[in-house]
């Protein structure tokens, strides 16, 4: 009887000890309030619910305090979960979305006012705002880039720099980048709304012109030609962004397209959002260094979002009358799609219920991906 | 069928090529030719060794080529009509002293990215893969010859006779140098008798440490970011602005296109006036106007601007029906 009491005592106690109970510390339970926080914001206030969730449920799934050697947690070389981070890890992930990005992207209203192209580039000094702030506060340059990255609010861009340039700070990256995309409606419009007058707000563009179908197939293939000569670096993002484009354009592969676009863009999500929200472990996550990079973040924002508007404004200046452009589709030359175009329709709406701006925002709006790209590559090229 | 074997046919050269072009980037980095207090091999003895390096970005399998301590001629007239592979091979057979061929199948000949592989030049090829067949003689001029599969030279080195012993003869820079005209360059290279850190014996490690210079330069030169920044926006506006200026004109050699194809004075279609009795236009109804109009204009209206009939406008991006599972009916 004492004997069969000590077995189950030290077996019960050996459970015990492997529960996530007996391993749980104080940064566990705040990564997994902040896990709750992101499904919570996505399914109750709809913020990017695409990515917040899988983001969110990788949070708990990263925290949930276990005994390490057993290859269980997401640094655990063998475990199914270090598997799929391998996919964020070596940077095939963000490639893969690309390609489905490229396959939903509608280049019309780019391809209908070419010029808005520019507004997307002026957006990416968010970028490299960011990039002076952050050398200032004391990182390294390839630190300072990967975080800077954030500026171009484009989340497989960031994973796919952070990875190359800062492994470490990817997961704060990935998870500020995902966050600020996801406050897009937040940050904005009091940017937009401070930096531009009552009469430039009712200012009306143009309606766009027709875009031929050659004009959409020839996009891709002279986009990826001229952007990858000037940043090869850039290859892997905007090799698939573009692929994936003409698989929608071309007409002959729709088959493929849908599913680039759908099914595969789907499965990557998923598995990109839960591993990088996994991979944010307290022990790596709360740190000084994730303070900096959520402050950096934000600043990245902002800039952005004011160079936009404001070079909207410049650009006005030379513009003829009857094509002036509305500085409230500035914004939207971050590459987060289509939330910032949104943004920049819903604002303009306030101002003038008949003035729609969502398709003339949308040509910054996929701009900002190819510039945010290019940026990315033109970073990596310097410092990697 | 015949496209399907013309496209295998392109694939395979291609993948050949990009093996080939993999050996083509193996470089002699280090040699030492009298070893009496470095490296041992497996058995525990010290032989003179060959360090070669894989500066490409990819791994590299060395089966097949060829080490020479002699330059073999591969004339037309050497080769008699023979292909060099063959050639090549019947000679490393014949004269083992001379020439080796590096054994197929042994993965421990597989290179990878940036690193390096030791050869022994023991004349003991029978230890092993990494075993040449010939030596090396200390106190006389040592010449070394890489040949790819086909009889390419990829490399040479000639190695000086007065190289001390346990000194390496090693390139200053890992896989810096290329062959003029079949001929080394000897400024890339120099002698390391392990005296110093400078001139540290490395053998299957890097000549040269390895450092982010990118980065150290940044943070040294450009300390607060701004050039970097400049020269970054510099590049994103170029890049999207020859495609921006491309692509606008682009749009006008379109629409002159378009202008020009125009009949001369057309006259407006008109399309058979439907009035729906009362209120309005039903589902049926409405898929007949637009199937009579498509077959009437032979056209459809994905372009933006213009009406469209596709009820549905949502997208992946914002569609939640699409998102939600149907529930299996009764």
């Amino acid at each position: 009887m004492v004997l069969l009491e000590s077995f189950l005592t030290s077996n019960l106690e050996q459970f015990w000890n492997f529960t996530g109970f007996a391993n749980c510390t104080w940064p566990n339970l705040i990564m997994i309030c902040f896990g709750l926080l992101f499904i919570y914001l996505a399914i109750k206030h709809d913020f990017e619910p695409m990515l917040l969730v899988p983001i969110g449920f990788g949070i708990l799934i990263g925290n949930i305090p276990f005994q390490p050697g057993n290859e269980i947690g997401i640094y655990e070389e063998g475990s199914v979960l270090n598997i799929l981070y391998q996919g964020v890890r070596q940077g095939w992930y963000p490639p893969l979305i690309f390609l489905g990005i490229g396959a939903m992207t509608d280049f019309t209203a780019l391809l209908a006012n070419p010029k808005l192209m520019l507004v997307g580039a002026a957006a990416q000094f968010g970028i490299f705002g960011a990039y002076m702030i952050a050398l200032a506060i004391g990182f390294m340059p390839d630190q300072a880039g990967a975080i800077a990255i954030i500026g171009g609010a484009d989340g497989p861009t960031a994973i796919f720099l952070s990875g190359k340039l800062a492994p470490n700070l990817m997961g704060a990256i990935a998870v500020c980048a995902y966050s600020y995309m996801a406050l897009v409606p937040v940050i904005q419009p009091p940017v937009m709304r401070l930096l531009t007058t009552n009469k430039e707000r009712k200012i009306k563009m143009k309606p766009a012109r027709k875009v031929s179908q050659t004009e959409k197939i020839l996009f891709p293939i002279f986009g990826l030609l001229l952007t990858c000569f000037f940043v090869p670096s850039g290859l892997p993002l905007l090799g698939m962004l573009f692929f994936g484009n003409l698989l929608r354009e071309s007409g002959v592969t729709t088959r493929l397209a849908k599913t680039a676009s759908n099914a595969m863009t789907d499965i990557v999500t998923i598995v990109l959002g839960m591993t990088v929200g996994a991979s944010t472990q307290a022990s790596e996550f709360l740190t000084a260094d994730t303070v900096f990079i959520f402050f950096l973040g934000f600043c990245a924002f902002v800039i952005a979002s004011c160079s936009g508007v404001l070079f909207v404004k410049l650009f006005n200046l030379f513009l003829p009358k009857d094509q002036k452009l509305n500085p409230l589709i500035g914004n939207a030359g971050v590459s987060a799609v289509p939330m910032a175009a949104r943004i920049s329709n819903d604002v303009g709406l306030k101002y003038d219920p008949s003035n729609y701006l969502l398709m003339h925002a949308m040509g910054p709006n996929v701009a900002g991906v190819i510039g945010s790209a290019v940026a990315a590559g033109v970073l990596l090229g310097f410092l990697g | 069928m015949k496209k399907g074997i013309i496209l295998t046919l392109l694939v395979a050269a291609m993948s050949l090529l990009a093996s080939a072009q993999g050996r083509m980037e193996m470089r002699f980095n280090e040699v030492m030719t009298q070893n009496d207090s470095n490296l041992v091999d497996q058995t525990g003895h010290r032989s003179a060794w060959v360090e070669i390096f894989n500066r490409s970005y990819g791994t590299v399998g060395m089966e097949q080529m060829f080490i020479s301590n002699l330059v073999i001629d591969l004339s037309e007239d050497a080769l008699n009509g023979k292909k060099a592979k063959d050639y090549l091979n019947e000679y490393a057979q014949a004269h083992p002293d001379v020439l080796y061929e590096i054994p197929r199948g042994d993965v421990s000949t597989k290179v990878a990215p940036r690193t390096h592989i030791v050869f022994f030049a023991d004349g003991e090829s029978a230890l092993g893969a990494l075993h040449l067949s010939f030596k090396l003689t200390p106190g006389v001029e040592n010449n070394l010859y890489l040949y790819d599969v086909n009889g390419d030279l990829v490399d040479m080195v000639t190695i000086p006779a007065s190289l001390p012993a346990n000194s390496t003869y090693a390139l200053k820079a890992d896989g810096a140098s290329e062959l003029v005209d079949g001929k080394m360059n000897a400024e890339a290279w120099g002698v390391r008798d392990g005296a110093t850190d400078a001139t540290a014996i490395t053998p299957g490690k890097y000549n040269q440490g390895v450092v982010n210079e990118n980065i150290e330069k940044f943070a040294k030169e450009d300390p607060h970011g701004y050039i970097i920044s400049i020269v970054a926006m510099l590049i994103v506006f170029s890049a999207l602005l020859m495609l921006s200026i491309l692509f606008y004109l682009f749009g006008k050699a379109n629409k002159a296109a378009s202008n020009s194809e125009a009949p001369a004075a057309a006259e407006p279609t008109k399309v058979a006036e439907i009035q729906p009795a009362s209120g309005d236009v039903n589902d049926e109804a409405m898929a007949a106007i637009c199937f009579a109009l498509y077959q009437h204009f032979n056209s459809h209206d994905e372009e933006s601007g213009i009406l469209t009939f596709d009820r549905n406008a949502h997208t992946a991006w914002n569609d939640k029906n699409s998102l939600m599972r149907v529930l299996p009916r009764k």
